[in-house]
């Protein structure tokens, strides 16, 4: 529960936002950690490659072009790079100082994920990290916002498993 | 003053809620959780969210228009810059597919747009945006009588006293601002964002440009904002950040670093929704084009909530604690004001 005042009634204030986020224990992130960074990012070319054929196809990512993106997911141990070329993504290898740089944890991606939580706020409360190219930043931001979870395959399985996880997580991790 | 949005049988005027959408998914979760109506943009500097990968295409457009007509809410377009010299048509253009679409109202600012509006396409209903800044009955009787305006959206630096003085005289339903992010407020008028850019809301359709923003974060955990280069704000380690304005920088003034114009902060009025009915008031707009459709859902949500729980009962009514913390979480800088609102010396 959050700890709100009212200053003379017209003033709101969250005082102590709780940042017991759920995350991820650091022995749950070795199997994860232990893969090299290339292959683990191959893999999730390759699924995201799938899932998002159909807006791929109809040039929805080619923002993506001779732009590299670095993500990090941090209790999760995960770095990867991606790019886009010849109209699909492609792994490129992790940087510190990316065209587009993003950060944050598992249970925060996966809130994004699954629409739960609005990006803008996440980054206010300082859970979701971005640097470098700020338009760039509100391309990928607005392309995931904008989708039509229908053009996306396999997206009730997708849901489906990050509605449990999300679940998990909050009684879990937290 | 007699106008559609009041209910002869309850004697009340009806708080129609707008909601904000700046894609398909948005729209969706607005008509989804309770709104009256929706109001987009498209994909161009017509209007006041110009952002990369944002608003609405014609096919966007017109598959989010169908699914909120199915479902008998209404859609309106903001097409609420000022045209440039050399690229009227572009509002020209924004205005004939606005028509091709029939949209519900075109929301408008420039005069030069609506008069373009209101010649060649009489039938068609618009409301004045409060980018166009009019304050007072006579402005509006002006708007209403030159281009026919149906509804007007008043600037939040009103107080709830002077929106009441204005409601009582205008010649048109009024519109309010309900819930969402606020900045200086001197809408349609505000350079801050040209100063430090050379591009502001009014002529470039979004007030610190993602190109000119830099968000660098420090090995100690402090954030710092730039826009084209100037530092405008720096956050400590987990302290909440807001959008990269210059209105909420803080700034050195005889010696003290502070928010010298305004903290970063979102308006609520959810315990002022019996006063803005009783005064009147026929809509409540909820700002909010750039956010996701988690924050559309939300705030549709408890808007909804709270203005069907006030009509049951307005004397009784009392904005719910719940409605508040979650309301908060998603507001700039985790707090929310009454603003202008409640600004008794106005």
């Amino acid at each position: 529960m959050n700890t709100t005042t009212a200053t003379q009634d017209s003033m709101r204030k969250i005082n102590k936002y709780p940042n017991k986020q759920p995350i991820l224990p650091a022995l749950l992130a070795i199997p994860v950690a232990s893969i090299p960074e290339k292959y683990s990012a191959k893999a999730i070319v390759k699924s995201l490659n799938i899932m998002l054929a159909q807006s791929l196809d109809e040039g929805d990512l080619d923002f993506l072009e001779g732009q590299n993106v670095s993500v990090e997911i941090v209790d999760l141990k995960l770095k990867f790079g991606l790019s886009l070329g010849d109209g699909i993504l492609i792994a490129s290898s992790w940087q510190t100082k990316d065209s587009l740089n993003l950060s944050g944890n598992l249970y925060d991606f996966m809130l994004l994920a699954s629409r739960k939580e609005d990006s803008d706020a996440l980054f206010f409360h300082r859970r979701l990290k971005m640097e470098g190219s700020t338009n760039l930043g509100l391309e990928v931001k607005n392309l995931l916002d904008g989708m039509d979870l229908d053009t996306v395959r396999f997206h009730k399985l997708l849901d489906f498993a990050l509605h449990h996880c999300i679940k998990v997580f909050e009684k879990l991790f937290k | 003053m007699l106008n559609s949005y009041f209910n002869f049988t309850s004697g009340e005027y009806i708080l129609e809620l707008v909601c904000p959408a700046g894609n398909l998914p948005s729209l969706k979760a607005a008509v989804d959780n309770g709104a009256d109506a929706v109001y987009i943009g498209f994909k161009d500097d017509t209007n006041a969210r110009h952002f990369a990968g944002l608003n609405f295409n014609d096919k966007k457009a017109l598959s989010g228009l169908n699914y909120a007509k199915e479902r008998g809410v209404k859609v309106f377009a903001a097409i609420n810059t000022y045209a440039q010299t050399g690229g009227f048509i572009r509002w020209q253009q924004a205005v004939d597919r606005a028509q091709e679409l029939q949209l519900d109202a075109l929301i408008l600012a420039d005069i030069g747009v609506m008069d373009y509006a209101c010649e060649k396409y009489p039938d068609l209903r618009l409301h004045l945006s409060v980018q166009a800044s009019a304050t007072n009955p006579e402005a509006l009787e002006f708007y209403h009588r030159n281009f026919n305006i149906q509804r007007a959206v008043l600037p939040r630096v009103l107080s709830v006293k002077q929106v009441e003085q204005v409601a009582q005289f205008s010649p048109v339903p009024i519109e309010v601002f309900g819930f969402g992010s606020l900045c200086v407020m001197v809408e349609g008028r505000c350079l801050l964002s040209s100063y430090a850019t050379g591009r502001s809301p009014n002529t470039y359709g979004a007030c610190s440009p993602g190109s000119h923003v830099q968000w660098q974060e420090k090995a100690n955990g402090v954030l710092e904002t730039r826009l084209n280069n100037v530092l405008i704000d720096r956050f400590q380690e987990g302290e909440k950040a807001g959008y990269p304005t210059l209105c909420k920088g803080r700034f050195e003034v005889n010696k003290h670093t502070f928010y010298a114009l305004e903290e970063p902060t979102s308006l609520n009025t959810l315990s002022l929704l019996p006063q803005l009915q009783k005064i009147g008031v026929t809509a409540l707009k909820i700002e909010g084009r750039q956010r996701s459709p988690a924050y559309v859902a939300l705030v549709t949500q408890i808007l909804r909530d709270a203005i069907d729980t006030m009509k049951k009962d307005p004397e009784h009514y009392q904005a719910k604690d719940e409605w508040m913390d979650e309301l908060l979480k998603v507001s700039e800088g985790s707090q929310t004001t009454l603003g202008a609102y409640h600004r008794p010396w106005q």
